[in-house]
């Protein structure tokens, strides 16, 4: 199946000079966990993730012509690491 | 004792006497500082049912251990009242200079009670105490009233928190501003302090603390100065990159309904893009900056010239003010959005409360609950910036609608009545901040029971620990369970935040910048290289089971019960567009996610009253037979 995934911010930095998004094709049953660590995105780091507005976990089953967006952790006053986002 | 100064200053401005105590080090092990100070000393001393603008109401500025250091992070102060928006328990932090200068000046809090017969300011130095006319000061700006004493002592290493116009015209949530930029801002603290007739405390010294291992605290701060960019992913390159709240962020709040848009009712906004800080610095900014010996320079810093004229003497934008002035009002020309900042920081208003607020008389406005009539002719549409920088002044000065507004959006819907009530979003009358509580559903809890209404900076932020990560491992040090996505209530989450929640009301104790991400080993190793004591995370999370239960206990003497843990209506239902437009909090998981809370923290899982038991086990039992609750 044929799923984008489109990163923001910090994650970016994760792909070639200029670009936010990466087309992948995956086998069927693939997760949002399967699509990030195609995109490039290494275990262990923080994202959060959502298709179509909604947030989704890393087990979430993805579809056909999913995009999932991938960003770093949005907070305020945050209790020691992650560092905060917002305030 | 080592770590503080041992004195806490007593101004009384009826009698004008100026007082020193000294609480001794039981004290200090037991409440800490700022917050647990405020605490203590609210419930213990202010007389129960007084009006907020009463003179025995006091005004608290408390410091913590790390104050007066060169660490990062450590240059704040917490400010604490009953709050006039409130009526309950009431405490902010702020960063800067100022709060340095107060702990070099030899105080470990300066406590104000009573009224002066007319305006004076606090000159607090290692020297003496004076306590000085402010009749030329009254009716001036932040940034005037600065200027206007630090010539006036000649003193350039004098730092000063000031009121504005605002304070003194008893705006409901006006609020206290160090070095004209820093904003300890929510319930309405500024007006307590107008209310008193105390535009200005102002402080300098060279009184250094004596630390118990000095090369600890060196050595940690050069540490987390040189290398804070690799102890969070990108920590560093967030913040300078794309400055705090960044573009990315606004953006990915937008998309899944996190970031609110008129008045929280559409939870999408089509300019958000125009409003971020990206955008911000791109377009105006000049540089960032930060508070005294902190390398993280969080704050944006801005010039706009003619017709704005925004100085970048007075705050650059953040994320509460972009939202609240931004997309929450439908505002999407950047310019004004940020001039709205300045203003709010030049009259001393809560950037958070003034946003949504106007936002509350724009939606009654165009549901026809305010007309014309009300308004002065002003069209108080969303999407007029005009008109939210006609209503930042009559509020600031109490004219016409500002009058009302001048009141919070609380009490402002129950004087318009006919439903407004629905639209003022609140948490017991204390204004809903920019983190959406149908998308962030623990911290939505935290607004609900937290002792002094929406506070985004007590609680965890849902997003940030929905999977195993260094971030959750922190929290589950602290008591946290296991990640569970953002949206959900279960007893796992209510673990997470009541966790979260202790920590960072420590962290209030402590004094110390939530935005410095000092992990829980880092700060209580810190407490013991500054005092001297075997300091452990146990104690932490007991300061902050102290602070929070003193504030219910305060809030319940006022009649502040179980009643008014809850969310506005419009939080259980869905967005008008966006990613929440299927969405709205679960009511029945939410009761019942307050009541785990309560249980959680020694709290009747009914009414809410701390326990006997728990007050024993903190060592406050003083507070029940203080508060005449009975648990």
């Amino acid at each position: 199946m044929h799923i984008t995934v489109r990163l923001l911010g910090p994650l970016r930095g994760r792909l070639p000079e200029g670009e936010a998004t990466v087309a992948l094709t995956l086998g069927a049953g693939s997760s949002v966990a399967d699509a990030l660590r195609a995109a490039g995105v290494p275990a262990g780091e923080q994202w959060n993730a959502s298709i179509a507005g909604r947030l989704v976990g890393p087990k979430h089953p993805l579809e056909e012509g999913d995009t999932i967006l991938v960003f770093a952790p949005i907070a305020g006053g945050q209790p020691g690491r992650p560092a905060p986002e917002a305030s | 004792m080592r770590g503080f100064a041992g004195k806490i200053l007593r101004v009384d401005l009826t009698s004008r006497t100026i007082a020193v105590e000294e609480p001794g080090e039981g004290f200090y092990r037991t409440y800490l500082g700022g917050a647990g100070f405020v605490s203590y000393f609210l419930l213990k001393e202010i007389p129960k049912g007084i009006d907020a603008f009463d003179p025995e109401n006091l005004l608290v500025f408390a410091l913590g251990p790390m104050t007066g250091l060169a660490m990062p992070g450590a240059t704040r102060n917490c400010v604490g009242a009953k709050s006039p928006l409130t009526g309950g328990y009431s405490k902010s932090e702020v960063g800067g200079h100022f709060p340095m200068a107060l702990k070099k000046a030899g105080y470990d809090a300066v406590i104000v009670s009573g009224k002066a017969d007319g305006p004076v300011y606090l000159l607090v130095t290692d020297q003496s105490v004076e306590i000085r006319d402010a009749s030329a000061l009254w009716g001036k700006t932040v940034e005037e009233t600065q200027d206007a004493v630090v010539a006036e002592v000649k003193d350039k290493s004098l730092r000063v928190s000031a009121i504005g116009p605002a304070g003194e015209n008893l705006v409901r949530f006006a609020c206290v501003i160090n070095d004209l930029r820093e904003a300890a801002g929510r319930g309405g603290l500024g007006a307590v302090m107008g209310s008193k007739n105390l535009k200005a405390i102002a402080a300098s010294g060279r009184w250094s603390p004596d630390v118990a291992d000095p090369d600890r605290i060196r050595a940690m701060s050069t540490a987390m100065n040189r290398g804070f960019g690799d102890v969070a992913i990108g920590f560093a390159g967030r913040l300078h990159e794309t400055g705090t709240g960044s573009t990315a962020m606004m953006l990915a709040s937008n998309e899944i309904g996190n970031l609110p848009s008129h008045n929280f009712d559409v939870n999408f906004f089509e300019g958000t893009a125009k409003i971020t800080a990206n955008a911000a610095l791109d377009t105006y900014g000049v540089g960032m900056d930060g508070c005294a010996a902190c390398a993280v320079r969080c704050k944006k810093v801005v010039e706009i010239g003619e017709p704005w004229n925004v100085s970048r003497r007075n705050g650059g934008p953040e994320y509460e003010g972009l939202g609240s002035f931004g997309s929450n009002c439908g505002i999407d020309d950047l310019a004004c959005v940020i001039k709205a900042g300045e203003l709010a920081n030049l009259h001393g208003l809560d950037i958070i409360s003034l946003g949504v607020t106007v936002s509350f008389a724009m939606e009654c406005f165009e549901r026809g609950l305010l007309t014309t009539e009300d308004t002065g002719g002003v069209e108080l549409r969303f999407g007029n910036g005009e008109a939210l920088l006609k209503m930042i002044e009559a509020i600031t000065r109490r004219e016409g609608l500002g009058d009302l507004l001048a009141e919070g959006a609380m009490r402002a819907a129950e004087r318009i009545g006919r439903g407004a009530g629905d639209y003022a979003m609140h948490v017991k009358g204390l204004e809903i901040p920019m983190h959406e509580p149908r998308v962030k559903q623990g911290l939505g809890l935290i607004y609900a029971v937290g002792a002094q209404g929406a506070d985004h900076c007590s609680g965890m932020h849902d997003t940030g620990y929905t999977q195993e990560s260094p971030g959750f491992d922190h929290l589950r040090g602290m008591g946290a369970t296991r990640p569970v996505p953002a949206d959900d209530l279960s007893d796992d989450k209510v673990a997470n935040e009541k966790a979260s929640h202790m920590w960072n009301l420590f962290m209030d104790s402590a004094v110390c910048c939530q935005f410095v991400p000092w992990s829980m080993n880092e700060m209580t190793e810190i407490v013991r290289a500054v005092t001297g004591w075997s300091f452990t995370a146990y104690e932490a999370v007991r300061i902050g089971e102290r602070v929070a239960t003193l504030g219910r206990l305060f809030n319940l003497r006022e009649g502040i019960g179980s009643s008014e843990d809850g969310l506005p209506k419009r939080m259980f239902g869905p967005t008008r567009a966006g990613a929440l437009k299927n969405g709205g909090i679960d009511p029945k998981k939410f009761r019942r996610a307050i009541r785990s809370f309560y249980g959680m923290m020694g709290w009747d899982e009914e009414t809410g009253v701390p326990m006997r038991g728990k007050l024993l086990d903190l060592g406050i039992a003083w507070a029940a037979e203080e508060s005449g609750v009975e648990s």
